[in-house]
């Protein structure tokens, strides 16, 4: 049996499984039938197995360059290193559809093993959604719309994987998180639309989903910090961030997922915001589909877009489906939705997170706006256009100010309302310290009003993240006599909610201070260099030692070779230009010599080809741009620590006296 | 939920399926060709580097190349000195060219144009009408444009020397050959 017969038959087995499974675990919830329940259940996890086998069939077939499949030969070659080989699984849309599809599958068990015990009417529900949807995604990859396992007459070699593709480790990363981050929504998705079905009033099923969604959410912001990394380390162009159509599919979903979880704990506090939490949930998981349609349908333009295919029709189906169901559901169930009550006080925690809910929202409606002009423009004028950086930049930088201010007071306000005596103590500091913050920027950061506010801002929430855990720390020195590490341990351990929460405000505020700063802080210069010349950019000298052509197994190079100097660095940096033999075009490899200060990245923008006598090389150096990536890991584990368990409580008597004393140091 | 409230949503989700659905009229790796062989608009802009506009009727009669860009499209930096080594060996000869700046800020085109050496004519499109009025896809963009004011071919991506001097001597020596009417570099 070949790998093709393998995966195929698994593929094709699975696809009839998911549907009885959706169908019985429907019936299973209106009659309430054991047996149908308990079908559906085992028909998720045999799902679950036969994708896994198509994966393994994949990857056969891949690591043993068996050519007679088609995407194979289309991504592999015989000279591709066995890292790539593994990864060219997620390199082109049918291999990405099955990740996405094993992905789902993962969750669907998941669902129907654990969260049918903990809530069984709605998980039942909530598991019929599922397997409706992983019927849709096995029907792509069993039909020619996306079917990895396509036979064709072996070649003696396959034309390997996008250059682009196999230039950086950190495609084994970004892809897989970012599917992670879209599959995993649908969770949180499948029990809203579940809680619809049955008319629940509730918030059942937002405890149900609530460390799924915080997951998600995590997954897709590190992909996305992960994506920016990759396009600034491999496109060789010195950014990280172009607006590009197919990272604002990635970045909408996360902006409203991001209000989401701020507008759940309202939700969870105060009974409010049912509906809103509910359409959110709904955006988000809509938008997540919209992003894989506007990046496999092929209908933008954009580096990632794959090529088109019949998919683009069938997501788009999906997505009219996945919208008017979940939203004719909603406007049907609204009248049970109303909350009790209103927000009340302007200055109260549940205010601002609304406040701070409807910036999002704006933001996300901008990028949507953004990205959709040019095919709303073609579908009026028929004229093709596109939209620049600007229009992004003027509209989103005021709006991310603007979150960040809302960052460090929502926090800081109480449930209800606060006094003025509350407001004095929560802010005093964090405004002197914004003063402070401003003040460098000023002295020592980067020009501009932006820069400016972007520092203060950032100072006013970090100060607000650090009175807390001073607070709390406090609090538990003086409750239980701890030290400060071992309290500042049990506050994260034992409030992981909420720290980790704070400890996510922080990574945001290391990501905005690094990317204003490298925005407005980068030196660009471009010299041509003959072997020995030098040039200066900012505090450091580089100079050409030689421009050699390099030989790999399955790429060509033109390599210079520069040394640095000054600026308390020296080594050596080796900008390429790299030559694929599937690619008429040469891919620019940047040289980067990164520092907590800057980076200096180097680029070969060309060269003699005849004697190699002269290059011409871009410098950059660009401030504070490592920060970026670190802010990314600090977010990532700010949410581990939010979605971690709470340990279980145990009563340590506690004198009155220290409750006393404790409640003087925590408000 | 008003009912006011209702209609606005669904004919929101409509017009977004509209939209989608019409884009499938083309394939995407397909440019079309758009304005090409359409007269080119008409259009007085101000000029980057000082006072006076700058007008398209200025060109009547000649060969003109009309090239979108802006300080912040990196693409552009890469074309520039293929377009510089063009411009120079064509600077004496009847051929104009002119150089938009698209939705950027006077301060930074002039830094651009002035560390790029750029040294044709540059006028400031910051709304982006006249890009709008040619069908610019995505800059970089360069439209080239008869005697006889109708767009004859256009570019789109960083453009190559090769690229440049052909679409230029087609328009310039009868019977050089076709035009190419559309390409891309990306």
């Amino acid at each position: 049996m070949s790998w093709a017969d393998l995966g195929g038959a698994a593929l094709r087995a699975a696809l009839p499984l998911a549907i009885w499974g959706c169908g019985a675990a429907a019936y299973g919830a209106a009659k309430r039938d054991g047996r149908a329940l308990a079908s559906s259940r085992w028909s998720a996890l045999l799902v679950l197995v036969l994708v896994g086998l198509a994966i393994l069939a994949m990857e056969g077939a891949l690591v043993t360059h068996d050519f007679s499949i088609e995407y194979v030969a289309r991504n592999n070659a015989r000279a591709t290193p066995l890292f790539f080989t593994v990864i060219s699984l997620w390199a082109a849309l049918e291999g990405s559809i099955l990740l996405w599809t094993i992905v789902l599958a993962g969750a669907t068990a998941y669902v129907a093993w654990r969260g049918v015990r903990e809530m069984p009417r709605l998980a039942t529900v909530a598991l019929a959604v599922l397997l409706g949807m992983l019927a849709f995604f096995l029907l792509l990859v069993t039909t020619p719309a996306a079917d990895p396992f396509v036979r064709i007459d072996p070649p003696p070699d396959g034309s390997g994987p996008n250059p682009l593709l196999q230039n950086h480790p950190l495609m084994a990363l970004h892809p897989p998180l970012l599917y992670l981050g879209y599959v995993l929504f649908s969770v949180p998705f499948a029990y809203a639309i579940a809680s619809l079905i049955l008319g629940e009033g509730g918030d059942r099923w937002l405890v149900a989903t609530r460390r799924f969604a915080l997951v998600s959410w995590a997954l897709l912001g590190v992909g996305i910090v992960a994506g920016s990394w990759w396009s600034y380390a491999v496109l060789g162009w010195g950014g990280y961030w172009a607006w590009d159509p197919v990272e604002n599919a990635a970045i909408m979903p996360w902006l409203t997922a991001t209000a989401y979880l701020h507008s759940v704990m309202v939700e969870e506090k105060r009974r409010l915001l049912r509906t809103w939490n509910l359409s959110l949930v709904i955006t988000t998981f809509a938008l997540t589909i919209l992003g894989t349609f506007l990046t496999r349908s092929g209908v933008v333009n954009s580096v990632h877009a794959f090529t088109q295919s019949a998919i683009g029709p069938l997501l788009l189906g999906y997505f009219v489906a996945i919208v008017v169901l979940s939203v004719g559901l909603l406007l049907w169930r609204m009248p049970r939705l109303a909350d009790q009550g209103g927000i009340g006080a302007p200055l109260s925690r549940e205010a601002i997170f609304l406040f701070q809910n409807v910036v999002f929202v704006a933001a996300t409606l901008t990028v949507l706006l953004g990205t959709l002009y040019p095919l709303i423009a073609e579908a009026i004028s028929g004229a093709q256009l596109s939209i620049g950086r600007p229009y992004f930049d003027r509209v989103e930088v005021p709006l991310a100010l603007a979150l960040l201010f809302l960052m460090g007071i929502g926090p800081q306000l109480p449930w209800h309302g606060a006094s003025r005596a509350t407001l004095e103590r929560q802010f005093t500091v964090p405004v002197v310290a914004a003063a402070l913050g401003a003040a460098v920027a000023v002295v020592i950061g980067p020009s501009g009003v932006f820069a400016v506010l972007t520092y203060a801002l950032a100072a006013f929430v970090a100060a607000t993240v650090v009175q807390e855990f001073a607070r709390g720390v406090r609090a538990r020195r003086v409750l239980h006599g701890e030290t400060a590490v071992v309290a500042l341990a049990s506050l994260i351990r034992r409030s992981g909610r909420r720290y980790g929460g704070y400890i996510v405000h922080l990574g945001i505020v290391v990501v905005a201070v690094a990317v204003a700063t490298s925005q407005a802080g980068t030196v660009q210069i471009e010299r041509t260099l003959s072997p020995t010349g030098s040039v200066q950019a900012g505090p450091y000298l580089l100079t050409l030692n030689s421009v050699r052509d390099m030989s790999e197994p399955q790429r060509e190079l033109v390599v210079a070779d520069l040394d640095i100097t000054g600026g308390g660095t020296s080594g050596h940096l080796r900008p390429a230009l790299v030559f694929y033999p599937n690619s008429t075009q040469a891919i620019g490899s940047p040289g980067i010599a990164a520092s907590p200060r800057d980076d200096v990245y180097t680029i070969l923008a060309a060269y003699d080809s005849r004697a190699h006598s002269w290059a011409t090389i871009r410098v950059l150096v660009i401030p504070l741009v490592s920060w970026i990536w670190l802010g990314g890991a600090i977010v990532g584990l700010g949410a581990v620590i939010a979605a971690l368990p709470p340990p279980r409580s145990r009563t340590r008597p506690v004198t009155v006296a220290r409750v006393t004393a404790a409640r003087v140091v925590e408000p | 939920m008003s009912r006011w409230l209702r209609a606005v949503l669904v004919v929101a989700i409509a017009s977004l399926v509209v939209v989608l659905a019409l884009a499938f009229r083309r394939a995407p790796t397909d440019i079309r060709t758009g304005t090409v062989g359409k007269p080119a608009a008409a259009f007085t802009l101000e000029k980057l580097d000082g006072p006076g506009t700058w007008s398209s009727e200025q060109a009547k009669g000649k060969v003109v190349v009309v090239n979108f860009f802006a300080s912040w499209c990196i693409p552009c930096k890469e074309e520039n000195p293929a377009l510089v080594r063009v411009y120079e060996r064509y600077r004496a000869s009847d051929v104009v060219f002119i150089g938009v700046l698209y939705q950027d800020s006077r301060d930074s085109g002039l830094k651009y144009v002035r560390d790029n050496g750029v040294a044709w004519p540059t006028v400031i499109d910051d709304a982006g009408r006249v890009a709008f009025s040619y069908g610019v896809f995505g800059i970089p963009e360069t439209f080239f444009i008869g005697p006889d004011g109708v767009i004859v071919g256009r570019h789109i991506g960083p453009i190559d020397e090769t690229t440049l001097v052909r679409g230029i001597e087609c328009l310039r020596v009868p019977n050089a050959g076709d035009c190419p009417r559309a390409s891309a570099s990306r």
